[in-house]
């Protein structure tokens, strides 16, 4: 039997497993070639088994020892514990990184990878190239969190966060406003086409409907000129329709 | 012309970098791939002379060593099993 004490190092349980592999391999040998009787067959997989559940416990000890945490370690992962409070996260204990999911609309999400292994130090931001490729900028230089950080004072880390999302979120909202902007510009001349179509046609009534909704359009856009100038169609055209 | 200062900026991203594709890597389990480049990693760590991070990512290391050893362990235990006296 190996001594317990040299047993438990890394090389010590490599050593151990390599034993049971080759203790496996010829008993498959034995076991294949009929050379060995049942009995002896149970108590020698018993046995193997046994010595298996005892190494085992032996690695998830040595691992339980490797996961002791100092003073730094300890701080970092409360500052993660309350990341994942208000974010959806993913967090790696060991390496301090962690992957926060953010939603900025219903269908824009992104995922951040942040390093925070140097904790009181700003953590590392991996911004998503989409991000880089949509933002003007460096969206975390300012970010007045990280720019009013100190090392002797660190504020909490999801404050950095919170912030980032602030900002994603406006950015986003800004966007989708511009993209519903585009849509109503296309629905409009749409519009614009078929009530022409309909007033060279002499059908007023429709001409007159097409023209409401155009002005519609026009008064959520802001748009004060072609709202005029469509109210003033609408009012031609019913005036035909009169006729 | 870079400076000292750019290069130890360029290394240490390369860290930051190195160590976030190994935890991913880890986390899907694919042990070899993150034992892998946790060892680049702490080869940038010790070009840094960090020896807080050096330390760090050696406990990892260890740490997917051992996980290695149980996957081996649970081989040899799944084998075993299998096995029955007919």
């Amino acid at each position: 039997m190996v001594n317990n004490e040299k047993r438990v190092t890394k090389t010590g349980l490599t050593k151990a497993v390599e034993r049971l592999e080759n203790a496996l391999k010829s008993f498959k040998e034995d076991f294949d070639s009929k050379n060995i009787t049942q009995d002896d067959f149970e108590s020698k997989k018993v046995n193997l088994l046994e010595e298996i559940k005892k190494t085992k416990g032996e690695i998830l000890e040595l691992k339980d020892q490797l996961s002791v945490r100092n003073e730094r370690e300890k701080l970092i992962l409360e500052q993660l514990n309350l990341l994942s409070k208000h974010f959806q996260t993913d967090v790696d204990e060991d390496t301090g990184i962690a992957t926060i999911y953010f939603s900025v609309s219903l269908d824009t999400h992104f995922d951040i990878d942040v390093d925070c292994s140097r904790y009181p130090e700003p953590p590392y931001i991996f911004i998503p190239q989409t991000i880089i490729d949509f933002f003007d900028g460096d969206i975390v230089s300012e970010l007045k969190t990280l720019k009013k950080w100190s090392i002797k004072k660190p504020p909490p880390l999801v404050d950095i966060f919170k912030e980032l999302e602030r900002k994603l979120v406006e950015i986003f909202q800004f966007e989708n406003e511009v993209i519903d902007d585009r849509d109503k510009m296309a629905r409009r001349r749409k519009l614009i086409g078929l009530a022409r179509n309909a007033e060279n046609e002499g059908d007023f009534e429709e001409a007159f409907s097409l023209y409401e909704s155009i002005v519609e359009i026009s008064q959520e856009l802001k748009d004060k000129k072609n709202y005029l100038k469509y109210k003033k169609k609408m009012q031609e055209v019913e005036a035909h329709a009169e006729q | 012309m870079r400076s000292s200062n750019d290069d130890i900026d360029s290394q240490l991203f390369e860290l930051r970098a190195l160590r976030n594709r190994a935890r991913k890597r880890r986390a899907n389990n694919e042990l070899k791939q993150a034992h892998q480049l946790y060892t680049q990693a702490i080869v940038v760590a010790k070009e840094l002379k960090s020896k807080e991070d050096v330390e760090k990512l050696e406990k990892i290391v260890n740490k997917i060593d051992l996980d290695i050893l149980l996957d081996r362990l649970e081989k040899i235990q799944l084998n075993l099993t299998e096995m029955e006296w007919s």
